[in-house]
């Protein structure tokens, strides 16, 4: 043992004291112990813990290569080493009941030789203090790991004294009370002259490995250790168990990232399912109205080709049709034609409504002039009602004309097609507190209180299995237009049966 | 030669006129109902060789009428179903009638159909 001049007194004493407690040794092999002092002690063959066990564990991890394996090794071996140094150091000190952390790091190196793991050559730059600046640059000088792999002529691509490094800043660590870790930066076993160590607190070890580099290295090798050293890793106590907690946290961040992902999944899954049931309930809707609007265009096509053709045989026949059927025949025509272009309308009404395009002229309008029209239309239309129009002579208003005809010409429309029976049909015609009222009142089948909403919306047809025409278009853009008006349309049922439909406009006289 | 007798039941009035027209152009006597209802009425008083018969009519439809008029006591006449609908054939399949035309159709085909079918009826 060598060490700087200051503490050599120090040393010296515990040399002795530790000379002493080995002397005390008692061998009994017919008990299988060893005792030192009187506590128990085990022989372990050196090279079963260094070459044979690098070579082992090589051997276990040969799927993973030889990098994993070293790592492993060398972490297993340190942190036994570095368990066995701290409890060594912790039962020593308190046997000889040291207190002074100088004497109690003494104690090491002399345990240390006299155990068997290498002789200790503390260099005089050495700074042993219980803080930060501790710093120990040492020779483990026959060192047990090292000559292990001399023994069997083998050379180590890295340092192999990791027991060395581990036992001694064990105890120093233990001495101290300063988490404290060494580095072998030069090993004999890798074509190192010496095995030698740096010890220092962990966040320190790596400038002092630098410094050391570049002051023995040049500046070429200014980031790499001293030769011999090339593959130096730093090691760390219990690496497994930060690595396994990282570990842990790695995976529950992954669980918790997949059930993220899986919640995420399961939504847009759901929404899909929803779009796709949406969609389909929308094509069978669609389907549905195509073959209504294709069953309406139809019949007055058919009308119009059969009184054609009825003319047209009668030619061929070389028969002239008498005058009264040639009124029937072009009445019935110009009827048919104009049922077709108010279809024909609707249809560009929905498109135009779809696309955001109907745009609506509003002007100073007579709306009693309107509705009068309407209701003098639709007399010409039915034998079966009576149409009664009830209001003021003359109602000014700025609305689209055309527009607001053609909705209380829908009213109207509804109230007769949903009066088979005939009867009153009333077109009431209100202006108050700054509000136009057109009501239409009819006698007819009536809306169940649960279908006032959904007679509005597009498509809808009141008793599909009774065809009362139409394609489910009408009170639909009847609405549009109203709300385009910024008024509302709504339907209630008059005690006496019946529908009635209310149109709510707000009032802009002219 | 009595004429014979044909009940077209139909709700579009322009469909209604221009049948008449034609099939009493063609030698038939013509009898017009605007729903099934109206029809079952009609047909409590004179009974035709051939019954022309919409499907989607309010107050009482196709299937409605069939309904009724396969219950009353024989005879029964033959039926076509006429319609604009896309299933016009399965409709009539539905209803066990004996034949069906598709609006819009030919003046021709329905003279036809209709000569076709009175042929073997009785005369009303």
């Amino acid at each position: 043992m060598r060490v700087p001049q200051p503490i050599e007194a120090i040393f010296l004493r515990a040399q002795q004291q530790v000379a002493r407690y080995f002397e005390d040794r008692k061998e009994d092999p017919e008990t299988g112990t060893i005792s030192i002092a009187g506590e128990r002690y085990i022989l372990l063959r050196a090279a079963s813990m260094s070459v044979e066990f690098f070579d082992l564990v090589t051997s276990l991890y040969r799927d993973k290569g030889a990098e994993v394996a070293r790592g492993v090794a060398s972490n297993l071996l340190f942190d036994v080493a570095h368990a066995i140094g701290k409890a060594d150091a912790r039962a020593f000190q308190q046997r000889l009941g040291l207190e002074d952390p100088i004497e109690k790091l003494s104690a090491g190196p002399v345990h240390f030789s006299y155990s068997g793991w290498a002789f200790v050559d503390i260099f005089p730059e050495s700074r042993p203090s219980a803080d930060l600046d501790y710093f120990l640059i040492y020779d483990h000088p026959y060192s047990f790991e090292s000559d292990s792999w001399l023994k069997r002529g083998r050379r180590s691509e890295f340092p192999v004294c990791v027991m060395n490094a581990g036992y001694s800043s064990g105890w120093c660590e233990e001495s101290f009370g300063l988490p404290l870790v060494a580095v072998e930066i030069e090993c004999l076993a890798s074509g190192g002259s010496h095995c030698r160590f740096i010890m220092a607190p962990p966040s320190c070890i790596e400038e002092h490995l630098t410094r050391h580099a570049a002051k023995n290295g040049g500046p070429e090798s200014k980031s790499r250790p001293a030769r011999g050293a090339a593959s130096t890793s730093i090691p760390e106590f219990f690496q497994r168990k930060r690595m396994e907690e990282e570990l842990r946290q790695s995976h529950e961040s992954l669980e918790r990232r997949v059930a993220e992902r899986t919640a995420e999944l399961v939504e847009a899954n759901q929404r899909l399912q929803r779009e796709v049931v949406e969609r389909k309930r929308a094509e069978e809707v669609r389907d549905e109205f195509l073959s209504v609007a294709a069953h309406e265009l139809k019949t007055p096509m058919t009308s119009l080709r059969g009184f054609a053709q009825v003319l047209l045989e009668q030619l061929e026949r070389n028969e002239t049709p008498t005058a009264e059927r040639l009124d029937v025949a072009l009445r019935a025509i110009d009827r048919q034609t104009e049922k077709l272009a108010g279809l024909v309308s609707q249809l560009l009404d929905i498109s135009r409504l779809d696309a955001g395009r109907l745009v609506l002229e509003p002007e100073p309008t007579d709306v009693a002039a309107i509705a009068a029209s309407v209701a003098q239309n639709a007399r010409a239309r039915t034998r079966r009602h009576s149409i009664e129009l009830r209001g003021p002579t003359t109602l000014s208003a700025v609305v689209d004309p055309m527009r607001l005809e053609q909705v209380v010409t829908n009213l109207v429309d509804n109230a007769i097609k949903y009066s088979p029976d005939g009867g009153k049909i009333e077109i009431e015609l209100e202006a108050r507190a700054g509000q136009l009222r057109i009501e239409v009142t009819d006698p007819g089948i009536g809306v169940p209180a649960e279908l006032r909403e959904r007679m509005f919306e597009r498509f809808y047809q009141a008793h599909p299995e009774q065809h009362f025409g139409g394609m489910g278009l009408g009170l639909y853009i009847s609405r549009q237009i109203v709300e385009l008006h910024g008024g509302r349309i709504e339907a209630e049922s008059p005690a006496a049966g019946g529908t009635r439909l209310r149109v709510t406009l707000p009032l802009k006289e002219a | 030669m009595s004429r014979k007798r044909i009940l077209l039941i139909d709700d579009d009035e322009g469909i209604r006129d221009f049948v008449r027209i034609a099939l009493g152009d063609a030698g038939f006597d013509v009898t017009t109902a605007e729903d099934g209802r109206r029809a079952l009425e009609l047909l409590a008083k004179s009974k035709p060789s051939v019954i022309l018969l919409d499907m989607r009519m309010p107050r009482m439809n196709g299937w409605e009428f069939s309904a009724a008029y396969k219950a009353l006591p024989e005879p029964r006449a033959p039926i076509v179903v006429v319609t604009a609908a896309r299933d016009a054939g399965a409709y009539a399949a539905e209803i066990g009638a004996d034949a069906f035309l598709a609006k819009p159709f030919r003046v021709r085909d329905l003279v036809a159909l209709v000569r076709q079918f009175s042929s073997g009826a009785p005369k009303a």
